[in-house]
């Protein structure tokens, strides 16, 4: 549908300003005006068409920041691996050929960060941490060659995870830590892509997760807290890599999902009544596709019991275009790089997350069942299983706007 | 943000890159010495005052706020009186103090705040609630400071053995009352809430007073913006937290099919297949009869092992063959982990054990008596007392609707339609009136607005059929089985059968004159003989070919465009002889060659079975 295609008028699409101007809207209509400003741009140019993804600038950005970080970056210390995947995920997302310099370099950067005692590091000579090892092996799996697998002393990785988690099943971050549900994520995702998931790993996790969930169906970062857009994507992916989505109310995620959609701005917020962030195109926009799978699995058994042919899938359940038009239209950066929101400067952060955003919302990728009936199939062989329905494509704009798909599985050659 | 920079000269931007990478550079030599200290354990105050600075510029940096609180443990706090102890430990308080000021969101300043209280010989637990408070001031959003509030009121109201709910009930209203789109104050009263009325241990009176003025509260928040996301949520969870116990209507064995019938009021998939255990004396122990489950609808497939659960309302086991006929009592189990249910607004909250009805032997009792409990996020309210309340609420929807007729209304509607309560006809009459207002003025929604009325209109006729036992709905007379009763539910413009499963013992059912597009549910009605669903919707035939009973299908005048819609619905038909109506259907429009096709498909369907008709007129 779209914001600027849609079925109501721009101007009717900000919120109720005749309301009691409380903080909460005075900010959300500031927010909707800059937005509705550069909407009203194009549409009155009805150049919408022509919108254009600025890959060479946004190449060029990324390309400056792999030379070197001004000072005011210096709370990412912390957070090296962090800046190599977002960099290079984001390069992989335009589809820019990773030199092997480039490559070769990653993996030897981070393979300084390993700690023998299992995990990587944000810094050299700094402790292992669950979200900086995350960001570590995704980027090692980004550069697609076996030579950065090897590198991974998985023996130790596994005790590291063992020591982290607690007994109600979930993990600390880091030894000293705080507990929530973006370790649970970050270490199954991480045992996901060196295949060490094991009931022991996962005792008692999925029960933990489970009471993250609130009654309005968001999960927060711990039982009793609010939902949260990056959260609810931490938790139901966990889920997912368990095999235990069903323990969690799905129609309710997906109601909660999808009423944070905003409807002048077309992007996510990641809360009730917060402001649209571009960061969240990948956080709540990436629910969906999880969310659609395990509908669709549903729907699925649910045929094959009744001895129908199942040709249902279901359809992305939320408004593809108009979150491409608020990443291309309010997220670019004029100076390259992408946003949170218009008004702010471009981070790594912003740019991995709202490319990985646009790429979501660009392809449509569905479970294949069919291959995985009869199968007791673990985490990483069903990861294997997700492909691209290609007829279901979505590009707004210039043709050429089309980023690679999320998930890629070549292979490269040094 | 926002303001405009003046490109700089070369040299100024030469100059500025100079100062920075000095900048750069002190910071790395700070963290050089630092973890130098480090892999010397040396925990010396020198080693503290590097942190400090380190940490200053960058309160991310987990790994150095570890080494400090090693500092702290095994250097500077170590021998040191309860005195000194408090002394520095209350100085380091004032130090994160300052970093959240640059940093109000960074787990780690929160994490060894919370160190340093549970270290501090005696912790001020009432002036980190202030401090707290503060912090909810600059940020009202900010969910680290509203977790960290629960962890310091938890910790104040243990040391100090007295609640602190009614004050953080207070709390939440003073900060619903500066913004009520405070969605984090909203959702914290969702939780403070049960716990009040628990803890104050309020009679019925006190309660209806206490949710009365919460009402007042959310309906003053959306009278002023009706859009507003927050409080919409809060409502639903005031009003709508009634949890549907899903029901085993009936169980009954048959002994001439050798299969034991289940009726769920739910499409529940099974998990885990539920046990069947016979009894031959009254003496003898329970042992399990082996034999296989499918749902009503759905094929005994060999390879059916290989998927993991499959859905129906009716579920139906036949015994293998190896099975003795020599029991006097039947009893199913159907615990928890066995189901998964339809939707979200319905649970199976406890193991429910029946005893099947074999042949006239009536026995209907609910084994396990265990009492049916109410989740603890719940407003502790009675039935009675729901139902005024949703009345209420009922005639807020319809001002509001007049007000403001686009508000999002469906929380209100979908939670209303959803009860089951022996009072509810009343509240389906305005359901259906309040749909079909919304289903004019609200075109987006028109599918949604049209399944909530059938639905509501379906359990208003289907009332007299079941009877409500503790909350749990079942058959009202068994005695319906086996024979003939009719149900007809006409020209109310149904667009689905929501609980097929409470017209398992119809025989003859006539659901003509509405706007059904499926009939997949028929698949449970294994007792049916006739079935009108003439002048619906319905593109196809389907949920037919297992009814070994049906003698009549009257589907004239739907949508039923291909030949292969009414074909596919009879393959492997295994019943009686049958009359198909099909007349007024796309299919036999505008051939010239109409009557030659008619003689082929005549055959066709003679090839699934010879008793099946195919009826023109």
């Amino acid at each position: 549908m779209g914001i600027l295609n849609g079925p109501r008028r721009l101007e009717d699409l900000f919120a109720n300003t005749d309301a009691f101007p409380t903080e909460s809207l005075s900010v959300q209509t500031k927010t909707e005006r800059s937005v509705y400003k550069l909407f009203k741009a194009v549409r009155d140019e009805k150049s919408l068409n022509t919108i254009k993804l600025n890959r060479e600038s946004h190449i060029e950005y990324i390309s400056d920041g792999l030379k070197g970080l001004s000072k005011y970056l210096v709370v990412l210390d912390a957070s090296k691996p962090w800046l190599c995947y977002w960099m290079l995920h984001s390069l992989d997302l335009l589809d820019y050929e990773l030199s092997t310099g480039l490559i070769k370099r990653a993996i030897s950067t981070i393979s300084k960060l390993q700690n023998p005692t299992g995990g990587f590091c944000g810094g050299p000579g700094q402790i292992s941490h669950v979200a900086v090892t995350y960001a570590a092996v995704n980027a090692l799996a980004t550069s697609g060659i076996k030579e950065a697998y090897d590198l991974i002393d998985r023996e130790n990785l596994y005790k590291w995870f063992l020591k982290l988690k607690r007994d109600d099943g979930s993990f600390i971050m880091h030894e000293g830590g705080e507990v929530d549900v973006r370790g649970a994520y970050c270490v199954l995702s991480v045992a996901t892509l060196t295949n060490l998931i094991t009931p022991e790993l996962t005792a008692g996790t999925a029960e933990w997760i489970k009471r993250c969930q609130n009654y309005d169906g968001g999960i927060g970062g711990v039982p009793g807290i609010e939902g949260h857009g990056g959260y609810a994507f931490c938790g139901l992916a966990a889920m997912e890599i368990m095999g235990k989505t069903d323990l969690l109310d799905i129609p309710l995620l997906l109601r909660w999902a999808s009423s944070l959609q905003m409807q002048m701005e077309g992007g996510f917020q990641g809360r009730p009544n917060k402001l649209v962030d571009g960061c969240y195109s990948f956080w709540v926009g990436a629910l969906f596709p999880l969310l659609e799978a395990i509908l669709t699995k549903r729907q699925y058994e649910k045929d094959v019991a009744n001895s129908e042919d199942t040709q249902c899938i279901y359809r992305p359940l939320f408004d593809r275009e108009a979150l491409q038009e608020y990443i291309l239209i309010a997220c670019q950066s004029p100076k390259g790089g992408l946003i949170d929101k218009p008004g702010r400067g471009a981070d790594h952060y912003h740019t991995c997350y709202c490319l990985s955003g646009l790429s979501t919302s660009q392809h449509h990728v569905i479970y294949d069942f069919e291959r995985a009936k009869g199968e007791d199939l673990d985490s990483g062989a069903r990861s294997l299983l997700w492909e691209e329905e290609i007829t279901n494509r979505v590009v707004v704009g210039d043709p050429d706007n089309l980023v690679m798909i999320e998930h890629f599985y070549g292979k490269r050659e040094l | 943000h926002g303001r405009r920079r003046v490109k700089p000269s070369a040299e100024v931007e030469k100059l500025r890159k100079e100062k920075e990478a000095t900048k750069i550079k002190e910071y790395n030599d700070l963290v050089a010495s630092c973890f130098e200290k480090r892999d010397k354990n040396e925990f010396d105050n020198d080693a503290f005052t590097i942190t400090t600075k380190i940490l200053s510029q960058n309160p991310d940096f987990y790994t150095i706020w570890n080494f400090r609180r090693s500092i702290l443990l095994y250097g500077i706090l170590k021998e040191c009186s309860e005195k000194d102890k408090q002394q520095t430990l209350s100085t380091e308080l004032g130090f994160l103090q300052e970093l959240f000021q640059l940093n109000p969101k960074s787990y780690w300043i929160f994490n060894h705040r919370r160190w340093c209280l549970e270290e501090i010989p005696n912790p001020d637990w009432n002036m980190e609630l202030k401090l707290i408070g503060k912090f909810l001031e600059m940020d009202a959003r900010n969910f680290h400071a509203w977790d960290y509030r629960r962890y310091v009121t938890f910790q104040l109201s243990s040391t100090t053995k007295t609640s602190l709910t009614q004050t953080e009930f207070d709390f939440t209203t003073t900060k619903i009352n500066q913004n009520f789109s405070n969605y984090s104050a909203w959702h914290q009263r969702s939780k403070l809430m049960p716990r009040l009325i628990k803890e104050q241990n309020l009679d019925e009176q006190e309660k209806k007073t206490l949710v009365n003025k919460e009402f007042e509260l959310v309906k003053a928040a959306f009278y002023t913006d009706p859009d507003d996301q927050s409080a919409w949520l809060y409502h639903w969870w005031l009003v709508g937290r009634e949890i549907q116990h899903i029901s085993l209507l009936g169980a009954y064995y048959n002994p001439k099919m050798r299969q034991v019938v289940l009726a769920f009021d739910d499409e529940i998939g099974m998990v885990i297949p539920f046990q069947v255990t016979k009894k031959i004396d009254d003496n003898s122990p329970s042992s399990y009869i082996e034999g296989m489950w499918r749902p009503a609808g759905g094929e005994l497939k060999h390879d059916q092992l290989n998927i993991d659960r499959s859905y129906g309302f009716v579920w139906i086991f036949t015994f293998f063959d190896s099975v003795k006929d020599d029991f006097t009592e039947l009893i199913v189990t159907v615990k928890p982990e066995f189901i998964v249910p339809s939707h979200s607004e319905v649970k199976l909250t406890r193991t429910m054990q029946r005893h099947c009805i074999i042949n006239d032997n009536y026995n209907l009792e609910n084994e396990s008596s265990s009492s049916l409990s109410q989740s603890q996020d719940t407003l502790p309210i009675d039935t009675s007392e729901r139902i005024k309340l949703l009345q209420r609420e009922i005639s807020m929807v319809r001002e509001l609707l007049e007000l403001e007729p686009d508000t999002n209304l469906l929380r209100e509607l979908k939670y209303i339609s959803g009860t089951n309560m022996e009072e509810n006809s009343k509240i389906d009459d305005e359901v259906v009136t309040i749909c079909d207002h919304l289903i004019k003025i609200d075109k987006l929604r028109t599918k949604r607005f049209e399944d909530l009325r059938s639905k509501a209109i379906f359990e208003s006729a289907t009332k007299s059929l079941v009877k409500l036992v503790s909350k749990e709905l079942a058959y009202n007379d068994d005695t319906l089985q086996y024979q003939d009763s009719t149900f007809s539910l006409e020209s109310k413009n149904l667009t689905i059968i929501p609980t097929p499963s409470i017209l398992l013992y119809i025989t003859k059912l006539n659901l003509s004159n509405n706007k059904l597009t499926s009939i997949q549910f028929l698949a449970n009605l294994i007792n049916l003989k006739e079935i009108d669903v003439s002048n619906n919707c319905i593109t196809s035939i389907s949920g037919v070919n297992r009814l070994r009973n049906l003698r009549y299908l009257k589907i004239q005048n739907n949508y039923i465009k291909n030949w292969e819609e009414v074909k596919n619905g009879f393959i492997g038909w295994q019943g009686v002889e049958c009359n198909i109506y099909i007349s007024e259907n796309p299919l036999i429009e505008n051939t010239n060659e109409i009557e030659s096709l008619k003689i082929g498909w005549e055959n066709e369907i003679k090839e699934c079975s010879d008793q099946l008709k195919i009826i023109w007129k």
